[in-house]
């Protein structure tokens, strides 16, 4: 490690050798083993330097990239990526991404200003300060993996016990007749996310009496009749094919279609069909056991609760379309119990480890009197409040560090002076 | 009936008028500027309404004509009440010969200001330029194109005011209306004293429904230009929206209508209007109509801090505003002084008398955001016109700290400089803007718990951020210059004073963006979004621990640190300002396009500095110091 070859020419010398062991007499350079070098580097400033500078850079990239692009398009590409391929005029260069570079910073926080530094009372802040950034990455690493978040959308009046997500899909296929939804069988599509068009899903259960042949899965899509320009590749179906569209730069806009093929016990298709997102009514399908609808819809989670919107209410500040508030009163079911809760900017409702939050409302040009809905996002994040523990232990360590370095500072300048 | 000694008085008044070139008496003038007026959704006096409605316009917050310079009350008052003078006012600026040219402008500078009676031969090519350029993509526009359509917008607004009280000023046509007698025109005044009984003739008598369905058209044609001006306190608590003339004008016709207190008002609009020519009557309605107004408003628990804020824009040192062109001019006069100091020998007065002006500068700049926050009742920064006062305020509070731990006049002598160019920066934004700096507040920022803390601690990590890169840009010109060539220990003492501002930054700004996060998740329920504001933030974070870290890993030195310190300047200034020229994200609140020529220039001099530091760092690299004591730092 280059600091302790050299070191450094100021003050801070003592901290860079914090917690480094010393040297045998009489050999500088003792011959290390593979692990521990790695752990040094691991906890080195180099690599602390350089992590920082690849997320500065990161950081920067994604932010331009999102005028033309959007912001969900930055993320995927810069912020969730273990390696991103940035283009400087027409070369192309590998950068660390931004899941790889937090990772790392991680394990480059722990090893050297948590493992391997110097402790001590004087040394107590910068110490605290370190541990609540641990907390900070750990927590977005638990609401990255395990968070859910989507949306509850509700008029006046309406009642739900599900959130929908916002961008994933799920196909839902219902018996029609009276037994309704509850023989529904959901099957999600978490296998077409990375928009392989070309692979396939087959499913069978229980709950159903055929085979489903899932394929050609589009994230953004229009269905259009067969013309003069369709590409030759095209797969027909009644017709009909489904054309690949630009996904847009808000994914809650796309519009994904697949194609399903219903398959008999033998494995042979007896029904084909395309399902759109935006088709106005279900496909239905004739089988032997009935008839079977089949849609796109949000993908959807239970809530341990129903929730009743009574009244959603949007304040303006006078003579001007600005908003002063929003706020849904609402009425949260837990069993026998009914709690009235009001759901308004800055004032989530937080039950049973999921927060609602009062995101929007529409329509947005609704003509005085038109019923309004209410959409509320919710989430459920284990690590919810991990920041803000980590705020306060960061707080707490910067002002007991800065402040020892400052009466230090201090110290030395009245010694300097007599 | 009039006093005696009435016309004498009068007389006195207009020939004092006539002797200064004003058209109202400086009592008149008083109590229109704290007349209460709803506007922007909040309860302001009038004054504010004149003040950013005038900068609007013409970019400037008086109105000078050939023989008077106006208040922006002044030339309000003119517009509403002798709007032929008003015509005449060069009032809206053109900035650009296109745009002159494309309204058949003579012009001979490329900005210019001109009346309303300039533009009045090219009002229809305006109109039509405006609705043609009002269909292109905004992001489209070019800047004639904005200009015009600016234009366009200035000139209707001027219109609704001059038009304001045409329907006090007319009369309407009363023929065969009973309650009038034998009078076939009558003022306002007596429609409304004569409003409810007409309205119960007309129900009881067929015959006066044609004449009074006359009149009540004729009214309500005259009066649709008076929908300008909420000026009328609404009645009952659950109406939030004040009236116009307009839309007060029916409640005159009620049964009870001429006891209601809008009617009231009403009346006394119309006494004001129909005396404009009698500078002592105009006067005492006014005093009548203020007092009312206020009381009403007062009633209903608005408008209870108008006083406050007459106060705020009216203080002024010899004519010049205090806040803040008073308090910059007192930065510059600091900054003169260091000036002087660095070459006199009689330094310690100089610097004394600098710290002693700088002290009251700094005093006075405060006293202008705490009065902005009593006014409001907000914490000190919920605009992007208010970073900058606070911003400046902090950097130079943080910069007289440096130099009680210093003691070498480098802080001091920037303090001066980052008070003078931040109060510039605010005075410019105010004008380009033209937009009330204490608005209203979207729903999700109006909240006091996180504008007091998020906003603060991030607006002083900006303010921190800043004053190391303008203290390292002293170290580079130090070095460039070859000044205290022999005295290490100077340079020594930049650099020290640069890491401490930066720590104290990184402080402010870590914690100012993890609060950020936690607010955005009780707003949108997300921590972190990656949004352009949200990654200013971040980039500003992990450019303070870059310099610290490197500090500390002992791969920079004093060059490094400082020009580190420039870049991240450079890095507050994208956040601050950078940013919100995107115009993407959730933030986009800030937006504003007359930032980027300014964020340019920065740009190009910072780089410049960059260059020319790392260039000197090569030098003393390259070229191994001779016996001299200059010091070699990496």
């Amino acid at each position: 490690m280059k600091v302790m070859e050299t070191p450094a020419k100021n003050e801070a010398a003592s901290d860079i050798q914090a917690g480094t062991p010393p040297a045998e007499a009489g050999d500088p350079h003792p011959v290390l083993s593979l692990p521990v070098k790695a752990f040094r580097w691991m906890a080195s400033y180099h690599f602390s330097c350089l992590l920082l500078f690849f997320l500065f850079v990161l950081t920067l990239l994604g932010t331009l990239y999102q005028v033309n692009n959007g912001v969900y398009a930055a993320q995927e590409k810069y912020f969730e990526s273990v390696v991103v391929v940035q283009e400087f005029g027409v070369i192309p260069l590998p950068l660390p991404g931004g899941r790889l570079l937090l990772t790392l910073l991680f394990f480059n926080l722990l090893c050297g200003a948590i493992l391997r530094a110097r402790k001590g009372w004087s040394r107590i802040g910068i110490l605290t300060a370190h541990l609540g950034i641990l907390m900070l990455l750990a927590g977005s690493f638990i609401t990255y993996r395990y968070a859910q978040g989507g949306q509850m959308v509700l008029y006046e009046g309406q009642q739900s016990g599900y959130f929908e997500s916002r961008d994933e899909w799920e196909l839902a296929v219902t018996p029609l007749g009276d037994a309704g939804t509850a023989r529904q069988s959901v099957v999600a599509l978490p296998e077409f996310k990375d928009n392989h068009s070309d692979s396939s899903l087959l499913v069978s259960n229980d709950a159903l009496p055929f085979e489903l042949d899932v394929s050609g899965f589009l994230p953004n899509a229009t269905p259009q009749p067969k013309a003069a320009d369709t590409p030759p590749k095209a797969r027909m179906v009644d017709g009909y094919f489904l054309k690949p569209e630009e996904p847009s730069t808000d994914p809650g806009r796309d519009l994904p279609g697949l194609i399903v093929a219903v398959r008999d016990g033998e494995g042979n298709a007896f029904q084909e069909g395309i399902v759109w997102a935006g088709q106005k009514a279900p496909w239905a399908v004739e089988t032997r056991d009935g008839s079977w609808s089949f849609k796109l819809q949000r993908r959807r989670w239970p809530l341990p609760f129903t929730l009743v919107l009574n009244t959603f209410s949007r304040e303006l500040h006078p003579r001007t379309a600005m908003a002063k508030a929003y706020a849904s009163e609402v009425t949260r079911i837990d069993g026998g119990t009914r709690q009235a809760v009001r759901i308004s900017m800055n004032e989530p409702l937080r039950s049973n480890g999921y927060t609602l939050y009062q995101a929007s409302w529409g329509p947005q040009d609704a003509a005085p009197g038109t019923p309004l809905y209410s959409v509320l996002a919710v989430s459920r994040d284990p690590a919810e409040r991990f920041p803000l523990y980590a705020c306060i232990i960061v707080t707490c360590g910067l002002v007991l560090h800065f402040t020892i370095r400052l009466l230090g500072y201090l110290r030395q300048a009245g010694v300097r002076k007599s | 009936m009039r006093r005696p000694g009435y016309s004498v008085r009068a007389a006195l008044c207009g020939l004092a008028l006539l002797a200064v070139g004003a058209s109202w008496t400086p009592e008149t003038v008083d109590l229109f500027e704290g007349v209460p007026i709803q506007d922007g959704g909040r309860v302001k006096p009038l004054a504010t309404y004149a003040r950013f409605t005038l900068m609007r316009f013409s970019g400037a917050t008086k109105v000078r004509t050939a023989d008077a310079t106006l208040s922006p009350t002044e030339w309000l008052l003119d517009s509403l009440f002798k709007p032929d003078r008003a015509q005449g006012y060069k009032v809206f600026t053109v900035n650009s010969p296109e745009v002159m040219e494309a309204l058949g402008l003579p012009y001979e500078r490329k900005r210019d200001r001109y009346s309303y009676r300039d533009l009045l031969p090219g009002r229809a090519v305006l109109d039509e330029l405006g609705a043609r350029h009002a269909q292109t993509d905004p992001q489209l526009r070019s800047s004639s194109e904005i200009q015009i359509l600016r234009l366009a917008q200035n000139v209707r607004d001027f219109e609704e005011l001059i038009h304001a009280f045409d329907f006090a000023r007319a009369e309407y046509s009363t023929e065969g209306v009973t309650a009038f007698g034998e009078r076939s025109r009558s003022s306002l005044l007596e429609v409304l004293e004569h409003a409810p009984n007409v309205m119960t003739m007309g129900a009881m008598f067929e015959a006066e429904r044609e004449p009074l369905y006359r009149l009540l058209t004729e009214l309500d044609q005259i009066s649709a230009a008076a929908d300008s001006l909420a000026l009328i306190p609404p009645q009952g608590a659950e109406q939030t929206s004040w009236l116009t003339p307009a839309e007060a004008l029916p409640l005159a016709f009620l049964k009870d209508g001429a006891s209601l207190p809008p009617v009231q008002l009403m009346k006394m609009l119309g006494s004001l209007a129909q005396s404009v020519d009698d500078p002592v009557g105009f006067q005492t309605h006014a005093r009548e109509y203020a007092a009312a107004a206020g009381q009403l408003a007062r009633a209903r628990n608005e408008g209870t801090r108008i006083g406050l804020e007459v106060f705020y824009y009216d203080l002024n040192i010899a004519g010049i505003p205090l806040f803040y062109a008073g308090v910059r001019w007192l930065f510059i006069l600091a900054f003169l002084l260091v000036a002087l100091s660095w070459t006199s020998s009689r330094s310690r007065i100089l610097s004394a008398t600098v710290t002693a002006l700088l002290v009251l500068a700094t005093s006075l700049l405060v006293y202008g955001i705490v009065l902005r926050c009593l006014i409001r009742m907000r914490p000190p920064v919920t605009t992007l016109y208010e970073t900058i006062l606070f911003i400046t305020a902090v950097a130079v509070v943080v910069a007289l700290a440096a130099e009680w731990f210093t003691r070498r006049r480098v802080a001091l002598s920037l303090a001066p400089l980052l008070g003078a160019l931040g109060l510039f920066l605010a005075d410019k934004h105010e004008a380009i803007e033209a937009v009330d700096t204490m608005p209203t507040l979207m729903a999700v920022l109006d909240t006091n718990f996180w504008l007091s803390t998020h906003v603060t601690t991030i607006a002083i990590g900006y303010a921190a951020g800043l004053l190391a890169a303008g203290i390292a840009n002293v170290f580079v010109l130090a070095k460039l210059l070859g000044l205290r060539r022999n005295d290490p220990e100077f340079y020594e003492s930049i650099t020290r004073t640069v890491y401490g501002v930066v720590c104290f930054g990184l402080l402010f700004s870590t914690v100012g963006t993890v609060l950020g996060g936690i607010w955005a998740n009780e707003s949108w329920g997300r921590f972190w979004g990656w949004d352009p504001k949200e990654n200013g933030a971040l980039l500003i974070v992990l450019w303070g621990l870059l310099i610290v870290h490197a500090r500390l890993g002992g791969f920079i030195g004093a060059y490094g640190i400082n020009l580190a310190a420039v870049v991240g300047g450079m890095v507050v200034a994208f956040s601050w300002w950078g940013v919100n020229l995107l115009g993407v994200g959730l933030h986009s609140y800030g937006f504003t396009n007359s930032a980027f020529t300014g964020l340019v220039v920065f740009y190009g001099i910072q780089t410049m500095v960059l260059l020319a530091g790392f260039a000197a760092w090569l030098w003393e690299e390259l070229l191994p110091a001779p016996s001299s004591n200059l010091s070699k730092t990496n």
